[in-house]
């Protein structure tokens, strides 16, 4: 663990944030600018990596304010949304890596799809809604 | 103190607490390093050592960091060696630590290793530690207090023993507290009473006093004339004593992994000459079991399960093999580094 926390760190903020991910130009809602959302509230989202080399399972805390994913973390950049449905959009961009993915939240979990915009890595998430004691 | 155990722990430094809490009878000890994904070596070479049937019944079982969270499976018996196979070869980063959910206290949120540890520690297993205790052999975990900037040696047999809820959760506290790399991850806050006060305690890893414990310090001094009260010593080293080339990213995180991992060879190597010679003092069989020089196996990043799995099979048949232990420490490495043998993704390439 000491050997590799902090290139987990660094692979987290870098190729990890892939899993979420969409377009911010084509996130859904953008019109509901900051109005609540039945789904606000930090996420814990796990991305599996099903095709190529982004790591097995990695898991980031995600947080949604009125509808919107809201990045707080100086490592990346994170944009997209909730529909009131649940569907998802995200995109996640560091440097000039960029991946997108979409879903479905329901009630206190949600589920999809990702893949980078190169196309070296593809795979699914699952996202939970975390608990106040987390 | 803890309330209502005040014999769950002792600090590190105290010679006469150490002495009076070691196994009433001598025998082999088992000291378990550092070494985070790594201690799936040490996973698989004691769960080898059952399956050759040479797993000695150890007396005494320390450890620190990722040794800590192997400890309790060992010192619980071999019918749990499945469950150690498991947790070292099935795990994956989001079953450790959760990103970009930093509390302010590091740079990642460890509740997912908090929520595994409180789900492998089972009532059934605190009861085989707790009877473990009562016929005499002894488990020790380390921390670090770092209110006090002093060593804790936890007598983890005392804490099962007192049983109930209460001293489930402060074990699963402990091996938490053991294995958080300060600034990693966040530290723990032990509940504890202190001339009838209560506040809490923030603990982090153990291996901040040493990447494995053996005996105070004091005892170990190459000036003390202490005998370990042991019929044999065996060291697992969790962590590759290697060089490993590799081009740093002038990125701090990658900066600062390159300078720890280089550190904890060095502290390693120096406590190992260190055990060795206390052993040779002691008239005490010294065995050293480290990750061979020739395992390469890839990593593709932090708990990777392919490469966890891949070394706890090297463990596994070292643990098999004739010869699982080396009488003296490895010899320190000469000459340039050893090259590449494979670029490691890092996420930036």
């Amino acid at each position: 663990m000491r050997e590799y926390i902090w290139r987990s760190v660094f692979i987290a903020l870098v190729a990890g944030f892939t899993a979420l991910s969409g377009s911010v130009m084509s996130a859904p809602l953008a019109r509901d600018g900051m109005r609540p959302s039945a789904f606000d509230g930090d996420w814990s989202v796990v991305i599996h990596t099903r095709r190529g080399d982004c790591g097995e399972a990695l898991r980031y805390r995600v947080r949604i304010v009125g509808g919107r994913v809201v990045s707080d973390d100086p490592g990346y950049r994170a944009a997209g949304g909730v529909a009131a449905n649940g569907v998802i959009r995200v995109v996640v961009a560091e440097g000039e890596r960029t991946a997108s993915g979409a879903g479905r939240l329901v009630g206190s979990a949600g589920s999809g799809l990702w893949r980078t915009d190169r196309g070296d890595c593809v795979g699914d998430w699952t996202a939970v809604r975390r608990g106040a004691d987390w | 103190m803890i309330p209502g155990m005040p014999n769950a722990r002792f600090w590190m430094d105290s010679e006469t607490d150490f002495k009076n809490a070691l196994p009433a009878q001598p025998g082999p000890w088992l000291i378990l390093s550092s070494g985070g994904e790594d201690g799936a070596f040490g996973a698989g070479l004691l769960v080898g050592l059952s399956a050759a049937g040479k797993r000695p019944d150890f007396t005494l079982i320390t450890g620190v960091s990722t040794g800590a969270l192997m400890a309790p499976f060992v010192f619980a018996g071999s019918r749990y060696d499945e469950a150690l196979k498991k947790a070292y070869t099935t795990v994956t980063a989001a079953d450790v630590f959760e990103a970009g959910g930093s509390t302010g206290e590091s740079f990642v949120n460890s509740w997912p290793l908090r929520d595994l540890i409180d789900k492998e520690m089972t009532p059934e297993l605190m009861a085989d530690i707790a009877a473990a205790d009562r016929s005499g052999r002894r488990l020790f975990v380390i921390t670090t207090d770092l209110d006090a900037e002093r060593f804790v040696i936890w007598n983890m047999g005392v804490i099962a023993a007192h049983g109930g809820e209460d001293a489930r959760k402060l074990f699963v506290k402990v091996l938490l507290a053991s294995a958080s790399v300060p600034g990693a991850f966040p530290p723990v806050l032990i509940d504890v009473e202190a001339d009838g006060k209560r506040f809490a305690e923030m603990h982090a890893d153990g291996g901040l006093g040493g990447q494995f414990f053996v005996a105070p310090p004091a005892l170990m001094a190459t000036t003390s004339d202490y005998h370990l009260p042991a019929t044999a010593l065996y060291i697992v080293v969790n962590t590759g004593l290697e060089r490993d080339f590799k081009v740093v990213e002038r990125f701090a995180p990658s900066i600062l992994t390159q300078a720890v991992g280089a550190a904890v060879k060095v502290d390693t190597r120096l406590m190992l000459t260190l055990s060795y010679a206390v052993t040779k003092r002691s008239g005490v069989p010294f065995n050293v079991a480290t990750i061979p020089a020739s395992f390469e196996a890839p990593s593709r990043g932090a708990f990777d399960p392919k490469y966890m799995g891949a070394l706890f099979k090297t463990g596994y048949e070292q643990g098999k093999s004739e010869s699982p232990f080396s009488p003296e420490p490895p010899p320190y490495p000469s000459g340039v580094s050893r090259p590449p043998s494979h670029i490691e993704k890092t996420g930036a390439n």
